[in-house]
């Protein structure tokens, strides 16, 4: 568990995030989120005229006294909300700084699905995690609880990322289990072009979409001297290139993208945050999870 | 000035090629990287039109290092010209301290005895000094092999001047030479010569006599020879017998009468070469004792012994010089003479000959304090070879 383990001051910072129903939800059983299920509740929604088969507990007999009627009082039921974390694993993820090459973009990935997985659990919401690839795509079904937080935790130890991004076949089966209103995070690089659209699907949708692009340092930065031979790791293609000659434009190039991923996201009412390896993992959940 | 004592160890700085070679060649064009964003990257190879040295201070430290160890291997000195020294005079045994300081005139210049460890020669102020110089003065020393010890040991600047007896002896065979500025000072005086070893006059000897037929009327000069040494007091026994009885072993001297056969002088040459003394009647040799007209006995060293042959056989008739009274005394001096090797000369003969060698000091090595910089130099190429510079070299900051 030592890959996915939340350090215990990242752990304790968590406790001050929350994931906010966007939408009224329309889960089953209980929750803390506004829903659109009537029923017993504190939060007063409307009255009704009483039909036959109603609780006498519930008609609200000082309006009877006024207004000489029946009529059972309905309040709004807090919902519980369902997170789904949607792991891009394909093999771009497994890229690593040089200074941290232990902590590649998918490590982070995992770190911070556990976070999120956490943050459910400690507000009493379910979650469940898929990750996409190519070469198979994973998943732990949506549940609560901690002893499905520690599922989640052991299913992320074991992921690892390989292959490309999925094509939308081998997607179609993840639509059912998003049911809408749910809060979806995807976790990515966001190197492939078909994941903003999926993304964007989903959102159009009306499922609530979050994505937290990872990038490594290099990948910001490009602190490379020298020739090199880059090597694609999905695609395994070359390209041999002075990094020094080359740096200027690479970083325009990649800024450029990064820049259009993120209007890409906000036309559809995704919010996105970008997240260097560099930084501390609960950076981007609070930017990500603020309120509006 | 830095000299090499083996200048062919510079040939190894060829191995220079090695570095510059391994700084061209761009093994970085051909390090592979696994790199996500490579979609936002475009071919740009290196230009490869000109040479490009990859980390040239690398390259220099190294190049640095390989020209150090050739310089090492090349066993480099230091070397710088000697100061100037005061002269030196040297007085060999045989001459009198007072006198050799009376004959030269030298104020300025250091005054030593040819004697192992060239000890300084009293002025006559102590006489303990002086009697014990007398000592020294007296004992025969190599002179030659000392000369040649102080022209090695002494500054070049130091100018020699040597003063040694008229009569020198115990010289050896090599000339001198002597790369100093030396003054060959002769005076009248003796080398002290050793004791010859000789054989005592009262030593035992044993003296085999051996006749055939042609020899036996040569026994009776043998036997006035015998009785006339016996006169002057030697200790001989004789054994005189034919030829063919054999030799007692404890015989020193053999003396043979007669025709010797080649056999038989082969044998005789044998014993002669372990170390005894023969006499045979005839012929060959140098002559060691002559008569008025012609010589008589001829010598010829064998081995650790000697063959001494008479010119004629030892007859009045054949040899008239046995009549004469004084021919036993002197056969017996030509007999026991020792072998001598010329050892001794007039000074103004054997003047030592200049040599030209050039004025440097002695010669400092060079290698620990070059082997101290190449150490160093070592160190600072491996902190800059495998320090920032392993792996992919990083730009420091956060580029862009």
């Amino acid at each position: 568990m030592q890959g996915v383990l939340i350090p215990a001051e990242l752990r304790t910072r968590l406790r001050e995030l929350r994931f906010t129903a966007r939408h009224p939800a329309f889960g089953l059983g209980w929750g803390q989120h506004p829903g659109r299920s009537r029923g017993a509740g504190l939060e007063f929604e409307q009255y009704r005229a009483y039909e036959p088969g109603d609780e006498p507990r519930r008609v609200d007999w000082k309006l009877y006294a006024r207004s000489d009627r029946f009529f059972v009082r309905e309040a709004a039921r807090d919902s519980p909300l369902s997170v789904w974390v949607l792991l891009d694993a394909s093999a771009s993820m497994s890229q690593a700084d040089a200074a941290r090459p232990a902590y590649s973009k998918f490590a982070a990935a995992k770190l911070l699905a556990a976070c999120l997985a956490e943050i459910a659990t400690l507000q009493g919401d379910s979650c469940g995690v898929a990750s996409l690839s190519s070469a198979g795509i994973a998943v732990v079904p949506s549940g609560s609880g901690p002893r499905h937080r520690d599922r989640v935790w052991l299913a992320l130890e074991r992921l690892s990322a390989q292959g490309a991004w999925p094509d939308s076949a081998q997607l179609a089966p993840l639509w059912e289990r998003l049911s809408p209103e749910t809060v979806v995070v995807i976790l990515s690089d966001g190197f492939d072009a078909a994941l903003p659209v999926f993304a964007t699907g989903l959102a159009a949708a009306r499922r609530q979409v979050y994505s937290l692009g990872l990038i490594s340092c290099e990948e910001r930065d490009f602190p490379f001297e020298g020739g090199y031979v880059f090597v694609d790791p999905e695609t395994g293609a070359e390209c041999r290139s002075d990094a020094q000659s080359t740096r200027t434009e690479f970083l325009a190039r990649f800024q450029a993208a990064r820049a259009q991923l993120a209007r890409q996201f906000a036309r559809s009412g995704i919010r996105h945050v970008d997240h260097c390896l560099d930084e501390a993992p609960d950076v981007p959940l609070r930017q990500l999870l603020a309120r509006a | 000035m830095i000299q090499f004592l083996a200048p062919a160890g510079i040939a190894a700085a060829a191995a220079l090629v090695v570095p510059v070679v391994v700084h061209l060649v761009r093994r970085s064009d051909r390090r592979e990287l696994r790199f996500a964003a490579m979609r936002y990257l475009r071919a740009r190879p290196h230009p490869r039109a000109r040479l490009h040295l990859v980390r040239p201070l690398l390259l220099a430290l190294r190049v640095g290092l390989l020209v150090g160890l050739a310089a090492l291997l090349a066993l480099p000195v230091w070397r710088s010209r000697a100061a100037a020294a005061p002269p030196w005079v040297v007085v060999a045994p045989g001459i009198d301290a007072l006198a050799a300081r009376a004959a030269v005139h030298a104020p300025l210049a250091e005054w030593h005895r040819l004697v192992t460890g060239f000890p300084v020669l009293p002025d006559g102020r102590d006489a303990a000094a002086l009697a014990i110089d007398a000592q020294l003065a007296a004992a025969p020393v190599p002179i030659h092999s000392l000369l040649r010890q102080l022209d090695r040991d002494l500054l070049p600047t130091v100018a020699l001047s040597i003063v040694v007896p008229e009569n020198l002896a115990n010289l050896d065979a090599e000339r001198l030479q002597i790369a100093h500025a030396a003054t060959w000072l002769p005076l009248p005086g003796f080398s002290p010569v050793p004791p010859s070893p000789g054989a005592g006059a009262d030593a035992p000897l044993a003296i085999a006599v051996r006749y055939d037929a042609a020899g036996a009327s040569e026994l009776p000069v043998v036997r006035a020879l015998g009785a006339a040494w016996a006169a002057d007091g030697r200790s001989i026994t004789w054994s005189i017998a034919a030829a063919d009885v054999p030799l007692p072993a404890t015989a020193t001297w053999v003396f043979w009468l007669g025709d010797a056969a080649p056999q038989t002088l082969q044998t005789l040459q044998a014993r002669a070469r372990t170390g005894g003394l023969v006499v045979v009647a005839p012929t060959v040799g140098e002559a060691v004792l002559s008569g008025p007209d012609r010589p008589i006995l001829r010598a010829q060293t064998m081995g650790l012994g000697r063959l001494f042959e008479f010119t004629a056989p030892l007859r009045a008739d054949a040899l008239p010089d046995v009549l004469a009274a004084d021919f036993p005394r002197r056969l017996w001096t030509a007999l026991t003479a020792p072998r001598r090797i010329p050892a001794s000369a007039p000074a103004r003969s054997v003047a030592p000959l200049a040599t030209t060698r050039e004025a440097w000091a002695p010669a400092e090595s060079l290698e620990p304090p070059l082997a101290l910089v190449l150490a160093l130099l070592f160190l600072l190429e491996r902190l800059v070879a495998t320090g920032t510079g392993a792996g992919p070299r990083l730009r420091a900051g956060k580029g862009a």
